[in-house]
C-alpha cells in the first residue's frame, strides 16, 4: 500500500498547507510556489556549477536502492520517506519533466512529471529528513550522491520560503552589524577571550596569548562561535596547540565566526558569508585561514572558495586546525603526554571532515599520541555514521524528537558498543548533537573536542 | 529494395553510427560542462593505478552493491557480465575463436537476468516505489532483443549466421538467406544499440564523470 504522504489524493485538502515539520519565517503563499519552484530550479542550472552533477545524477540514476541500507536515518526508520533515491526523484521527476527533450515528450514514460503544490510539500519534509552526510554516496554503483540533491532541493525550497528559522536568523545576525550567530557584542567577545587567557594563565602557569588583530599572522583563525562560549577546553587546546609550536595566529576582532548556514539551504548566503570571512584574513594580510573544529565551515572554505570566492581571495588557503596541529606533530614542534589521558577514548568522524575533507588519519594520528587507550568504533571513516544533527538539522529545535529517536539512532548504538568512557568529536555541530543524545538516551559517555585532549597532555616549555 | 532488406543490409550500419555518435555526444558534452562546484567525496583513490583499480574491480565484481543488495546484485551482475560476454563472445564466434553455444549461453542469461530483475523489481515494495515505467521497459527491451538474438541463433538456414555478419563487417551484407526470425532479431539488436545512449542506460559514460570527475575532484 502507498503510504499517504507519496499519494495527490491524500487527506490533506489540495488548498491548504498541511503541517510543515519546522517553522520558517515566511512561506510564499500556496499557488505561488510552483511557478517560483520552477523558475528558481531554472536559475539553479543556469548558474551552471551544478549542471555536470545534475545531469549526471539526475539523469543516471539506476534505482538500484542500494543507497538505502547505507542511509542511517533510512536504517532506523524503515519508513519509504527515508530512502535517498525516492527523495532525490521527488526533484529528478521535476529536472526531467520541464528540463529534458524526453520528459517534455515522453512524460511519466520516462518518469517525469509536473510539479504541484503536493510535491513541493513532500520535497519540505523529505529534505529536511536527509542528514547529507553522504554516506549513501561511498557505495552508490553510479556514484550518485543524493547529498547534493537534497541540498540543490532545500536551495529552491528557501526561495519559496521553506527554510528553519533558526538558520535564517543566525545567518541575518551574522551579516548585519554585529557579525556572528550568535549574537555576541565585541566588547563581549573580547572579555571571553581575557578570561580564556585567564584560564591559561591559571592552569599552566604560562602566558599563552590569544593573539588578536596580528596583521601578516601566518594563520588566521576562526571557529563557530558557540566554541568561544561554550567550548572553553577546545579554544585552550588550540592556544596551547599554537603556543607550543611557536606558530604566528591571529583571531580578528571583526569577524571570528566560522558558521557557515548558507551549505544548508542558501547559496547566495554562502556566499555573502564565506567573502566576510574570506575578506577578515585579506584584511589582516593573513594567507592561510584556519578553521576550527568544526566540519561544515570546513567544507565550505574547501569546496566552496574557488566557486564563491571573490577573485581577490582565490590566493588564500584555507585549512582545519586538525591539519595544522597535525602537521606540528610531523614536523616535532609539539609532544605529547598520553598519561593525562588516561580513559578510553573513541573517535567519531564529523562527515564533513571525513567524506567532506577528507581528514580521516590526521586526528586518529593525534589522539594516538595524546590518549592512552585508543579505540575505534564499527564502522568508521568513510563509512562512519553521521551524529544524526547534520545538514544543519542540529540547529533546528522543531526536529529535537526525530533527532532523538531516529537520526541518531543507529549512532546511540555505535557509540554505546564502543564502551568507550569518552567519544571524540572535533566539530561544534557533532558535539551538540552527541551531547543530547547522550542525555535522551542516558549513555554514560562524555563528548569532547580533539583539542581539548591534546590540550591536557600537550608538553608546554616556557618560551624566553 | 524491400523493408527486410534494409533492416538487414542498410539498418545494421545506421544503428551502429548513431550507437557511437550518441555516446561520443555523451561524452562530448559532460567534458565540455563548465567547471562546478568541488564535490570530492574522500577518500580519493591515489593516482591514476588507484582509480584504475577501483574501477576495474567495480565494473567486474559490482562489489558496490554486492555489499549492501545481495539480490538485485545477482541480477544486475549476471545481466552486465552477460552484455559483456555477449559482445565478446560473439566476436570470437566471428573470429573463429569461440563456438555459437558460448554465444547462446551468454544470451540465454541476457533474456533471465531481465526478466529475473523485473520480477524483483515487482516484488520489493522499495524497488517497486522507486522503478517507474522506464525501468521495465529498459529491461523488457534488452530481454527481447536478447530472446530475438537467441531465437535467431538456432539453426533456421542451412548457411551459417556467420557468413552474414562477415559479411556485415566486409560492407557486403548478403541477407538473401535470412528468415523473419533473423530480420526480427537484427531489428531488435539494431534498435537496442540506438536507444542506449539517449537513455538512461548510459551510464557507461556517466560513470566516468561522476567517479573521475567528480568524486574524486582532487582540485
Amino acid at each position: 500500500m502507498t503510504a499517504a504522504y507519496m499519494t495527490k489524493e491524500n487527506e490533506q485538502s489540495k488548498d491548504t498547507d498541511p503541517q510543515y515539520p519546522f517553522r520558517s519565517e515566511k512561506i510564499l503563499p500556496r499557488k505561488e510556489r510552483v511557478v517560483r519552484f520552477l523558475e528558481t530550479l531554472q536559475e539553479v542550472l543556469g548558474a551552471k556549477i551544478y549542471n555536470l552533477p545534475l545531469e549526471t545524477y539526475l539523469g543516471t540514476c539506476a534505482k538500484c536502492n542500494n543507497c538505502a541500507e547505507q542511509c542511517q536515518v533510512y536504517q532506523a526508520s524503515r519508513d519509504q520517506r527515508d530512502l535517498p533515491a525516492w527523495r532525490s526523484d521527488l526533484l529528478r521527476k521535476v529536472y526531467k519533466k520541464y528540463f529534458t527533450t524526453s520528459g517534455k515528450l515522453l512524460g511519466k514514460l520516462v518518469g517525469a512529471e509536473a510539479l504541484s503544490e503536493e510535491d513541493i510539500d513532500n520535497m519540505v519534509d523529505a529534505f529536511y529528513r536527509c542528514n547529507m552526510c553522504r554516506r549513501c554516496g561511498v557505495n552508490c554503483p553510479l556514484a550518485v550522491d543524493n547529498a547534493l540533491i537534497t541540498r540543490v532541493g532545500r536551495v529552491i525550497l528557501e526561495r519559496l520560503g521553506f527554510v528553519p528559522s533558526n538558520m535564517t536568523l543566525s545567518t541575518r545576525t551574522q551579516l548585519g552589524e554585529i557579525g556572528n550567530t550568535s549574537a555576541i557584542p565585541k566588547a563581549a567577545f573580547i572579555d571571553t577571550l581575557d578570561f580564556l587567557e585567564e584560564e591559561l594563565l591559571d592552569e599552566t602557569g604560562i602566558t599563552i596569548p590569544i593573539p588578536r588583530d596580528i596583521e601578516g599572522a601566518e594563520f588566521f583563525f576562526a571557529a563557530p562561535v558557540s566554541d568561544y562560549i561554550m567550548e572553553a577546553d577546545t579554544l585552550l587546546g588550540i592556544a596551547k596547540t599554537f603556543y607550543a609550536a611557536g606558530a604566528s595566529w591571529t583571531v580578528s576582532m571583526e569577524n571570528f565566526d566560522a558558521i557557515n548556514y548558507g551549505l544548508f539551504y542558501s547559496d547566495a548566503d554562502l556566499e555573502k558569508v564565506l567573502n566576510r570571512l574570506l575578506e577578515a584574513a585579506n584584511t589582516l594580510k593573513c594567507k592561510t585561514i584556519v578553521i576550527g573544529e568544526c566540519g561544515h565551515a570546513t567544507k565550505v572554505g574547501l569546496l566552496f572558495q574557488k566557486v564563491y570566492g571573490q577573485p581577490e581571495y582565490q590566493g588564500m588557503k584555507v585549512k582545519n586546525i586538525i591539519e595544522v596541529s597535525h602537521n606540528f606533530l610531523t614536523e616535532g614542534k609539539v609532544t605529547f603526554d598520553p598519561t593525562k589521558n588516561p580513559e578510553t577514548v573513541t573517535y567519531h568522524d564529523p562527515c564533513n571532515l571525513g567524506r567532506g575533507s577528507g581528514l580521516y588519519e590526521q586526528p586518529r594520528e593525534l589522539l594516538k599520541a595524546a590518549v592512552m587507550h585508543f579505540i575505534e568504533m564499527t564502522p568508521n571513516r568513510q563509512m562512519n555514521y553521521c551524529c544524526g544533527g547534520g545538514g544543519g538539522l542540529v540547529v533546528v529545535e522543531d526536529l529535537h524528537d526525530w533527532r532523538m529517536s531516529t537520526a541518531g539512532l543507529k549512532k546511540v548504538e555505535q557509540l554505546r558498543a564502543t564502551g568507550a568512557k569518552l567519544v571524540c568529536a572535533p566539530c561544534a555541530n557533532c558535539k551538540k548533537q552527541l551531547r543530547e543524545l547522550m542525555r535522551a538516551h542516558k549513555l554514560d559517555m562524555g563528548v569532547v573536542g580533539l583539542h581539548d585532549l591534546l590540550g591536557k597532555a600537550i608538553v608546554l616549555l616556557r618560551k624566553a | 529494395m524491400t523493408s527486410a532488406e534494409f533492416i538487414a543490409g542498410i539498418f545494421p550500419y545506421i544503428a551502429v553510427t548513431l550507437c557511437l555518435l550518441g555516446t561520443a555526444w555523451r561524452f562530448v558534452r559532460w567534458l565540455s560542462l563548465p567547471p562546478h562546484v568541488k564535490w570530492t567525496l574522500y577518500p580519493v583513490p591515489e593516482g591514476l593505478t588507484g582509480e584504475l583499480k577501483y574501477m576495474v574491480k567495480e565494473m567486474f565484481t559490482f562489489e558496490t552493491l554486492y555489499k549492501f543488495n545481495r539480490r538485485l546484485w545477482f541480477g544486475s551482475f549476471s545481466l552486465h557480465m552477460a552484455m559483456v560476454g555477449t559482445v565478446l563472445f560473439f566476436i570470437l564466434y566471428l573470429a573463429g575463436w569461440s563456438t555459437k553455444l558460448v554465444v547462446q549461453l551468454c544470451l540465454l542469461a541476457l533474456v533471465i537476468a531481465p526478466i529475473y530483475i523485473i520480477g524483483l523489481r515487482m516484488y520489493d515494495k522499495n524497488l517497486r516505489l522507486l522503478s517507474n515505467f522506464e525501468e521495465f521497459f529498459n529491461l523488457a527491451f534488452l530481454g527481447g532483443a536478447a530472446a530475438a538474438g537467441l531465437a535467431a541463433s538456432v539453426p533456421h538456414v542451412p548457411v551459417s549466421l556467420r557468413l552474414y555478419f562477415l559479411g556485415l563487417m566486409e560492407f557486403r551484407p548478403d541477407a538473401s538467406f535470412l528468415s523473419t526470425v533473423h530480420i526480427l532479431a537484427v531489428f531488435l539488436g539494431g534498435l537496442f544499440l540506438m536507444y542506449l545512449p539517449f537513455s538512461k542506460m548510459v551510464h557507461y559514460v556517466s560513470k566516468y564523470f561522476t567517479y573521475h570527475h567528480i568524486n574524486w575532484q582532487k582540485e
